[in-house]
């Protein structure tokens, strides 16, 4: 075999496939407002503003390293600054969820500064504790309503429709770009020099620092485009709830808790795996929110058994069974004569 | 001619074990230095502290004259220094051939094509290009090593510090990595290495040095080295095969 008889690439027939899958999907989708009823775009919404968390989760913990279980802290900020820029500034809503998303990200360069110096389990709780400091904050300034929380303003939410149908399109439409805007973020992230090195830093931080990897630069990078995201999606997810409190805003198992279980049972570490996951939870949601505690006491079996039978989640079992990879995000060496 | 890696004094215990006591030493640019010393000495502490991995409690180091004491492992890296681990440290999940790519794109700062292009190469040269496509975590433990060396060499390096990396293989598995130190050490790169299997290291070192109890007690020409009887005690029942 010569060097300069094989070539690399990171295509296949089935990346292709899968390319051409995702555009439909993105074509589905963005002309659901011309086919879908209301109650099918709020649950797609829904569905879109979690697979955008459980993305940004699984980039924090399953490609950085950095297990946080204190994302709740930027989808609190981003909904704060919303509300905070519509009742002071009069501003369009999704001007103001964007402003107040690069001001989140700003933000968490001093928090990373502080998170850093910890690792692992230490890293974990902290990041907890700084959600926690975030919403009892949030408490005690009258400012931004105390722990009654505040309204969106009639006029920012007319900013965005007259009609509540018209409403939920605009925030439909608006949650389907913002998760275009992560996925592809994310996915052009990791193929780029950066993607490198956050692998090489997961397999093994010191042999990746010795072969000149920035390691700290490179997760600050993800944890700060992860604040954005994480952010804008807050924003987003309060858009459509016209309300917002501390206590629903910085909620631990609203918006990480249950983000944790779709990137777990879908496979941590691998780009499908929270919208597998995703797709998972929605579906047990689905059919079994009726029935009361037993949805929970299920969700919790579910991912009992997933841990135990399958701790690399489903498509990371179905990816390592069947060497499966749709996306073309490694590499593949081939020799010219097979391409 | 100035030296292209020089300790200065240095320094480093831990608890009551020196490793280095005042320790001296100048390297020249494209030398091949051998480094012997008791199962302890604190050998593979002194590449350590070239690369950046530990601190120096005392002294400094400098590195084309410039004290780079104060630099990360990455910085170092990135100047030039690369060091092949006694226990391959491979990217388990990534491919032998991705695991190159990380050097070249992040040591040598390479753009993609580039990078991609001297990986490949190197992945010829060091006979790793069938494996190109499987998960650097499932080599064997020769394949390992030529993984650890080939990545080491897409950092472009001026000075490759080895640290063991014979040991373990088979005379006839350590022939063709010797062959390809030969190589680096032909084309100007720098050579510190650190070794047990004496005829390894022979037939590529041009000086050796033995260190023992925090200095270096004896350095010179291999052979030399070697007969010389304070070395002979400490290395009592080691033969000289080379």
């Amino acid at each position: 075999m010569k060097s300069n008889s094989v070539s690399a690439t990171r295509h296949s027939r089935t990346t292709h496939l899968a390319l051409v899958f995702v555009g439909v999907c993105a074509l589905v989708f963005a002309s659901a407002p011309l086919w879908a009823g209301a109650n099918i775009l709020r649950l797609l919404t829904d569905f879109f503003l979690y697979l955008s968390l459980a993305c940004l989760w699984n980039f924090l913990v399953g490609y950085a390293g950095l297990v946080s279980i204190g994302q709740q802290a930027f989808v609190g900020l981003g909904a704060y600054g919303l509300f905070t820029l519509s009742r002071y500034t009069g501003l369009n809503p999704l001007v103001s969820v964007l402003i107040a998303s690069v001001v989140v990200a700003a933000l968490s360069i001093p928090f990373a500064a502080l998170l850093f110096r910890l690792k692992g389990a230490y890293f974990a709780i902290s990041s907890w504790v700084l959600a926690e400091v975030l919403r009892l904050t949030a408490q005690f300034i009258p400012q931004i309503g105390g722990s009654s929380g505040m309204s969106l303003p009639i006029e920012a939410a007319r900013a965005l429709g007259a009609q509540p149908a018209v409403r939920f399109t605009t925030i439909y439409l608006a949650a389907f770009i913002a998760l275009l805007m992560i996925l592809s973020g994310i996915y052009f992230t990791l193929q780029s020099r950066t993607g490198l090195a956050l692998t090489a830093i997961r397999d093994n931080e010191l042999a990746a620092r010795s072969n000149g990897v920035n390691a700290n630069r490179t997760k600050l990078i993800v944890y700060v485009l992860t604040a954005f995201g994480t952010a804008a999606t807050g924003g987003l997810i309060f858009l459509q709830r016209l309300r917002v409190t501390p206590d629903s805003a910085f909620s631990i198992s609203d918006w990480t808790a249950l983000v944790i279980f779709m990137v777990v049972i879908g496979g941590v570490g691998t780009f499908e795996g929270p919208i597998i996951g995703a797709v998972l939870f929605f579906l047990l949601r689905g059919t079994l929110a009726d029935f009361g505690p037993f949805y929970m006491i299920s969700l919790g079996a579910v991912a009992i058994l997933i841990m135990i039978y399958n701790p690399r989640g489903l498509w990371g079992h179905v990816r390592d069974r069947w060497h499966l990879q749709l996306l073309p995000l490694n590499f593949r060496i081939l020799s010219k004569q097979d391409s | 001619m100035a030296a292209i890696l020089a300790l200065r004094a240095l320094t480093k215990s831990f608890g009551a074990i020196t490793i280095a006591r005042d320790l001296n030493l100048e390297i020249q640019e494209g030398e091949a230095v051998g480094i012997l010393g008791p199962n302890g000495a604190g050998k593979t502490t002194i590449l350590a502290l070239m690369t950046g991995a530990l601190r120096p409690d005392n002294g400094s180091i400098e590195y084309e004259g410039l004290d780079i004491r104060g630099m990360s492992v990455e910085e170092r890296c990135r100047l030039g220094m690369a060091r092949a681990f006694q226990i391959p440290q491979p990217f388990g999940g990534m491919t032998v051939f991705e695991n190159v790519m990380v050097a070249a794109r992040h040591g040598a700062g390479l753009n993609a094509k580039e990078a991609q292009a001297i990986s490949l190469e190197l992945l010829e040269r060091s006979g790793l290009l069938p494996f190109a496509n499987l998960a650097a975590g499932k080599l064997t433990l020769l394949n390992r090593k030529r993984l650890e060396l080939t990545r080491a060499l897409a950092t472009k390096p001026k000075v490759l510090l080895l640290d063991e990396i014979a040991g373990g293989l088979s005379q006839l598995e350590s022939e063709d990595l010797i062959n390809l130190i030969l190589q680096v050490k032909e084309s100007g790169v720098t050579i510190v290495w650190i070794e047990h299997v004496l005829h390894a290291l022979l037939s590529v070192v041009s000086r050796t040095l033995v260190l023992y109890q925090g200095n270096f007690i004896a350095d010179g020409d291999p052979h030399k080295v070697l007969a010389d009887p304070k070395v002979s005690e400490i290395y009592m029942g080691i033969e000289v095969d080379g």
